[in-house]
């Protein structure tokens, strides 16, 4: 299912409309919590899935509750905890709680589990992006900047959301013109500054020209790096056009937040079945960041009429 | 007067708690909540709430059984801190046996799996064991070295040949649900292994008290060449009390898959091995006060999250007070009874009482 500006209304009413979900519950008796993987002031994805929580919160007047720092190991009993003391909805926040979130789903069928950036998995809700599409965008801005013909992404772990940013991309950058390869780098941690730097020096090392970070406090050891070394990094999460002007080629902005926020509202409404559900380029969750100075205005116009057309929901990769 | 004193000292790991908490409050206040309501919030939901204690449970069973891979050497004079490497090749050899072996019926093979695990725990503890007693090579360095090892060779199993196809994260599958320990506590994740961690420590304790090889461990402990001219092997003492060791360290990773995360991840002990240590001597080396130490370490960490749920605690601050309970009780095991000031001062003054009543006694005659 794709969720954007212009069809979220329709999307609600229709997944209304389907049968297997939760009851509707009052906002009063409605208690969230999310489970996150690093620290709630990381002014990353887990500040930012905390923002959204807090936020659905305030909005619909409901209980909420988090536990931070969760390793992969303790994920399970983290959420089954919730899930056993009558929370109704679970969320893990991030692709890396999918097998754990699958595991609670199971023993407690009466809760809705429910990832964020989750692989779209059997008896849990994942509330995810239209991932290629944002990876393409950036894939062609930097296909039509690049000298090397090269480019290099760094994440931590190998999930399901990455992989389909960097195919995305993959396809954006050699119809954008980039000649060469993208190469993917995992440094097995959210949030070591010094790892991701090094990371993206041996990818600069190796010719990349666009670094590309899908990290969450990591991101600030790509930008330095790329900072260091004169090339361009593209954000995909958060907008680096507002933290490194200069640095930054083009970013799009995936705001978990609002999707977190969204999620719980269709969770607490009972409107949120356990299917996969995907924000499409140019929704409320998921836009356009700031595009260089330095990128021609044919190549703006080009990327902008592709972001259209993925928001008509016309778009074919 | 002595008497108090002396009482007062045996206590010291309960007032190393004390003052690691009152320290600890300090760092509650720093970040803006009240330590009494803190610490209630710990306690009461670590130990007086369903599903907290339960979970305290959870976390009691590997402290439990590694404290008791501390003890049982430590009586012969040895240090195994080894635990953490037991633990990770005990959970390697059980979900081994649990996920290649297919077709075994459910309570045979949760056997089978637990004297894998014990066996793996075991073999790991046996190179220390045989370095030491044949070459004399330091335990210590050897199984504090062995931990690293076994980490990182988990960590190879479960990131190549055993990792979960497209998993983001390094672990095995999941292993059969014929497989999962029954539980203590109905719907929670308290699983049967802290009950066979109760049951090993006070047999462990019974040994200690009442058994020959109880007996004949303490005296290789306190005097390896009178055991020696009695007769007794001081090497074959150094490898039994190693392996039995090594085995309860490899049942804790045993259990940590069978009974609660049914799969075995990289680094998922996260120091079971270590703050094993901390409940051997915070148990005063006695298998039957393990179960207690145990238990209140586990509440520690259990309660620990409570903490930061309903106060909004920063884990850090958590953290840090958990680190604080372990330097302290670590600081106040360093004080001997005999040789400090204290201790002096007070065998001083019996030593003056002594003489002044014999002065008394001389006075009259």
């Amino acid at each position: 299912m794709i969720i954007s500006r212009r069809n979220l209304l329709i999307a609600t009413s229709v997944v209304a409309g389907a049968g297997a979900m939760g009851r509707p519950v009052f906002a009063a008796d409605f208690k969230a919590a999310a489970v996150l993987p690093g620290s709630i002031t990381d002014q990353a994805f887990n500040q930012v899935v905390y923002e959204g929580l807090e936020a659905a919160k305030s909005k619909l007047g409901i209980e909420v509750a988090f536990s931070e720092k969760v390793k992969q190991a303790d994920q399970v009993s983290a959420m089954s905890d919730y899930a056993r003391r009558g929370y109704n909805m679970v969320i893990g926040a991030g692709g890396e709680f999918t097998a754990a979130a699958q595991r609670v789903a199971k023993q407690h069928p009466e809760v809705l589990v429910a990832v964020i950036n989750g692989a779209p998995t059997e008896g849990i809700a994942t509330v995810n992006y239209n991932n290629p599409q944002f990876g393409y965008v950036l894939g062609y801005i930097g296909g039509k900047m690049t000298k090397s013909g090269k480019a290099g992404m760094v994440c931590a772990q190998e999930i399901k959301a990455f992989v389909d940013i960097a195919a995305g991309f993959k396809k954006g950058w050699a119809k954008g013109g980039g000649s060469g390869e993208v190469t993917l780098t995992y440094t097995d941690d959210w949030d070591d500054v010094a790892k991701a730097k090094e990371a993206t020096l041996n990818l600069i090392n190796q010719g990349a020209d666009v670094v590309v970070p899908y990290l969450d406090n990591g991101i600030v050891g790509v930008v330095q790096a790329a900072e260091e070394k004169g090339v361009w990094a593209t954000g995909v999460i958060t907008d680096l056009g507002k933290s490194s002007p200069k640095a930054n080629l083009a970013s799009t902005v995936l705001d978990f937040a609002a999707a977190t926020a969204t999620a719980i509202e269709l969770g607490m409404k009972g409107e949120l079945a356990r299917e996969d559900y995907k924000f499409a380029m140019g929704s409320a969750a998921g836009y356009m960041g700031t595009i260089n100075d330095a990128v021609p205005a044919d190549v703006k116009a080009e990327a902008m009429a592709i972001v259209d057309q993925m928001t008509a929901g016309t778009f074919e990769m | 007067m002595e008497r108090v004193y002396r009482v007062l000292f045996h206590l010291r790991s309960v007032w190393a708690i004390i003052a690691a908490l009152a320290v600890g409050s300090i760092l509650i206040l720093a970040a803006g909540s009240n330590p009494i309501e803190a610490y209630y919030t710990l306690f009461q939901g670590a130990f007086f709430d369903y599903w907290g204690f339960a979970s305290t449970l959870v976390k009691m069973c590997p402290l439990l059984l590694a404290g008791l891979a501390v003890v049982l050497p430590l009586r012969a004079g040895l240090f195994n801190i080894g635990a953490e490497g037991q633990i990770y090749i005990g959970a390697l050899f059980a979900t081994v046996v649990a996920l290649y072996l297919p077709g075994v019926p459910g309570p045979l093979h949760i056997i089978m799996c637990t004297l894998a695990g014990a066996l793996g725990g075991a073999l790991w503890a046996l190179i220390p064991a045989l370095l030491k007693a044949y070459q004399g090579i330091n335990e210590i360095i050897v199984t504090l070295l062995l931990n690293f090892v076994a980490l990182h060779f988990v960590s190879f199993m479960v990131s190549g040949p055993m990792m979960e196809p497209g998993a983001p994260y390094p672990y095995s599958p999941e292993i059969p649900d014929t497989l999962f320990l029954p539980h203590v506590l109905p719907r929670t994740d308290a699983h049967f292994g802290v009950l066979v961690g109760v049951v090993i420590a006070i047999a462990m304790y019974a040994v200690f008290k009442r058994g020959v090889f109880g007996f004949t461990l303490a005296t290789v402990g306190r005097n390896p060449d009178a055991a020696r001219y009695a007769g007794m092997s001081v090497r074959r003492h150094i490898i039994v009390s190693f392996l039995i060791a090594g085995a309860c360290a490899g049942l804790a990773g045993t259990f940590e898959v069978l009974g609660h995360r049914y799969r075995l991840f990289h680094a998922f002990s996260q120091g079971y091995g270590y703050d094993g240590i901390v409940v051997a001597f915070l148990a005063g080396l006695s298998p039957l006060f393990a179960i207690f130490s145990a238990l209140f370490i586990g509440g520690l960490r259990s309660g620990a999250n409570m903490m930061q749920r309903a106060m909004g605690i920063e884990t850090t601050v958590v953290e840090a007070i958990q680190g604080l309970v372990i330097l302290f009780v670590a600081v106040s095991l360093a004080f001997r009874y005999k040789v400090t000031e204290i201790g002096k001062a007070i065998a001083r003054r019996g030593e003056l009482e002594q003489a002044l009543e014999d002065k008394t006694s001389d006075g009259k005659e």
